[in-house]
């Protein structure tokens, strides 16, 4: 209390002299930076939902999806259908997806490996390896496909 | 100092602390927690990433190569050239999808021999600004093609010389998407 | 040293004002992260949601043996999933078990868990439903088989805001499950069928698959109308080209109101489907499935 009295003592000088603690005014500060940190923090609790919003836009989960069972359908289909082109047809098929792919800024590539054939010049089963690669995502599936 | 405050004209240091610290909370709170540079997300970038879905959920639907219907992807793309229109595709897609959304369909074909990316616009309408766009990418025979189909491959030569009926013809169908 | 405690009016003045203040930020800050937090974090869990159920077939565990027919193990911990393998197709014994599952009584809570819908702050209230492609959320149009709805589980969407809604496209696994009308054109020589129809319907379609079996000679051909021969056919189809293949005559029927279509072939073997479960879209019946989280 002894600065107290001695503000009580001082009222005739300034306001700018009374240099006794202004508590409530040091408070008050304090509690203002702890105001700002909590504004951060609220900001990144915005941030994080428009963070997944822009995840659900870029993510290529449908493209993987797409690619994986436009693939497997059409080189089930010409290994049952067209045996002796199938490495052709194969070719032919990785060299549209790659450049399609690329003008969306993505690499995608088939291969086909492993081909077995039958007795009667049937293919009987393969090994197909899918590439999906972009700035976000690296995905690669080594599957075996039998007839 | 006289006895009644009202008429004491010296500053009450105190009083004005406080005043000047609830003021300045206050000044603090409102500014930090009302400035509304962030765009909440619910009108932004989340009603995009709806629309986008739903683009690509129609196309998944549409994309079926066992059925005969006229409005599968195969089918419309198909028999598509100069003279036939895609009737039963556009009609689908109209029925398909919310009134308030507008769309332009885009077919995108690589021509293997000539190393050429190739757009052909089913429709054309004029854009907004706020576009979504939305792909899905299917195969067709080049047997299933009509003679005249902008998507057959009939060029021989380049890479490999297995240019026939049974030739697949990778297409990118695209849909874009705004609101209107 | 003074002995008599002096508080001074303006310090009590001064420290009040500044508690006024101060206690009204500290009980106005939660309030502003609460309401933000909750409309943020339910648009993220609606998207979860519909696609959990219509890209994933479901899956239970008890630790030990694990598998897909969730509804046949529902005392250990599922997930529910609406489909059987392909994306984007439900399958129908899913829906009705999720139905059956929900009408249960006191299996709110339990669906709430198995489709993740209890994070650690706050239980989710859902609503999900299968609606017509032209439904919206004024007045939404829910697919119905025989006049009721084919899955509507859960609260009634509140009308206040904070509901995250998200929609998915899909399509049934079977296409004449869900018809009022379901019939077989079947015959190598010349029949008309009629069907009996108060519109408005859904989907109304013709699918003609191939020629008969049994004659393969003659053309095929076709001609469907309305109510009275002499009103204009809305279809007249022959040869293979033109017959083969699929009809989708909704919007006429929707427009013109008939009540009997009559449905004239000769050598076709297909069938008529109409429906109120979804619309006709790429050879298969559609619908929209929506989640509402609040």
């Amino acid at each position: 209390m002894a600065g107290l009295k001695k503000g009580l003592k001082k009222r005739n000088s300034t306001l700018i002299e009374n240099d006794s603690g202004q508590m409530i005014i040091i408070l008050a500060v304090i509690i203002s930076v702890l105001l700002a940190s909590l504004s951060l923090l609220y900001a990144q609790n915005i941030l994080a939902g428009n963070e997944s919003a822009y995840t659900q836009l870029t993510f290529p989960k449908h493209e993987i999806q797409n690619l994986r069972s436009l693939v497997i359908d059409e080189l089930r289909y010409q290994a049952i259908n067209n045996p002796n082109s199938f490495t052709d047809h194969v070719t032919d098929l990785d060299e549209q997806i790659e450049a399609l792919y690329a003008s969306h800024g993505s690499y995608a590539s088939v291969d086909v490996y492993n081909v077995t054939w039958s007795a009667s010049d049937t293919i009987t089963s393969f090994n197909v390896k899918i590439v999906f690669s972009n700035p976000v995502v690296d995905y690669e599936s080594n599957e075996r496909i039998l007839i | 100092m006289q006895n009644s405050l009202l008429r004491c004209g010296k500053g009450q240091a105190f009083t004005l602390e406080g005043i000047v610290a609830a003021v300045m909370m206050l000044m603090v709170t409102y500014f930090l927690f009302h400035s509304t540079i962030i765009i909440s997300p619910l009108t932004g970038e989340s009603s995009d990433a709806q629309l986008k879905q739903l683009g690509l959920d129609v196309l998944t639907l549409l994309d079926n190569p066992d059925s005969e219907s006229n409005d599968t992807l195969q089918n419309a793309l198909a028999s598509l050239n100069e003279t036939t229109y895609p009737y039963g595709l556009i009609n689908t897609l109209n029925d398909a999808l919310p009134d308030n959304i507008d769309y332009n369909l885009n077919v995108i074909y690589y021509n293997v021999s000539e190393d050429e990316m190739y757009t052909y616009h089913v429709t054309n309408k004029a854009y907004t600004q706020d576009t979504v766009s939305a792909s899905r990418y299917i195969v067709v025979r080049n047997s299933a093609f009509v003679h005249d189909s902008p998507f057959l491959f009939n060029e021989s030569g380049g890479l490999e010389s297995s240019i026939d009926s049974e030739f697949p013809v990778v297409l990118e169908v695209k849909l874009i998407l705004w609101r209107v | 040293m003074d002995e008599f405690g002096k508080l001074g009016l303006d310090m009590v003045i001064g420290v009040s004002i500044f508690m006024l203040s101060f206690i009204f930020i500290a009980q106005y800050i939660p309030s502003v992260f609460v309401v933000e937090k909750g409309e943020i974090g339910s648009q993220p869990l609606a998207y979860r949601t519909a696609a959990l159920l219509t890209e994933d077939p479901g899956y239970w565990t008890n630790g030990s043996a694990n598998g897909t027919d969730w509804w046949n193990h529902t005392g250990d911990r599922i997930r529910i999933g609406l489909t059987s393998g392909e994306i984007n197709v439900v399958n129908i014994n899913r829906i009705q078990k999720l139905v059956n599952f929900y009408d249960n009584s006191s299996n709110y809570t339990a669906i709430q868990t198995a489709l993740g819908l209890t994070p650690p702050q706050k239980s989710f209230d859902y609503n999900i439903s299968l609606q017509a492609f032209t439904s919206n959320s004024s007045s939404p149009e829910y697919v119905t088989d025989n006049g009721e709805p084919i899955l509507l589980i859960g609260k009634p969407v509140p009308s206040y805001s904070g509901v995250a809604k998200y929609e998915r496209y899909v399509v049934y696994d079977n296409v004449t499950y869900y018809s009022d009308i379901s019939s077989k054109l079947d015959t190598p020589n010349t029949v008309t069928y009629s069907y009996s129809v108060s519109p408005p319907v859904r989907a109304f379609v013709i699918v003609t698959t191939g020629v008969n079996d049994n004659e393969t000679a003659t053309q095929p051909w076709m001609q469907v109308w309305f109510d009275s021969p002499s009103n204009p056919k809305i279809i007249d189809v022959s040869g293979e080209n033109e017959t083969i293949g699929s009809f989708d005559i909704t919007d006429e029927v929707n427009s013109q109101l008939p009540s009997t279509i009559y449905v004239k072939v000769h050598n076709v073997k297909g069938y008529v489907i109409q429906t109120q479960a979804g619309n006709y879209i790429g050879g298969r019946i559609g619908a929209k499935l929506v989640v509402a989280l609040w």
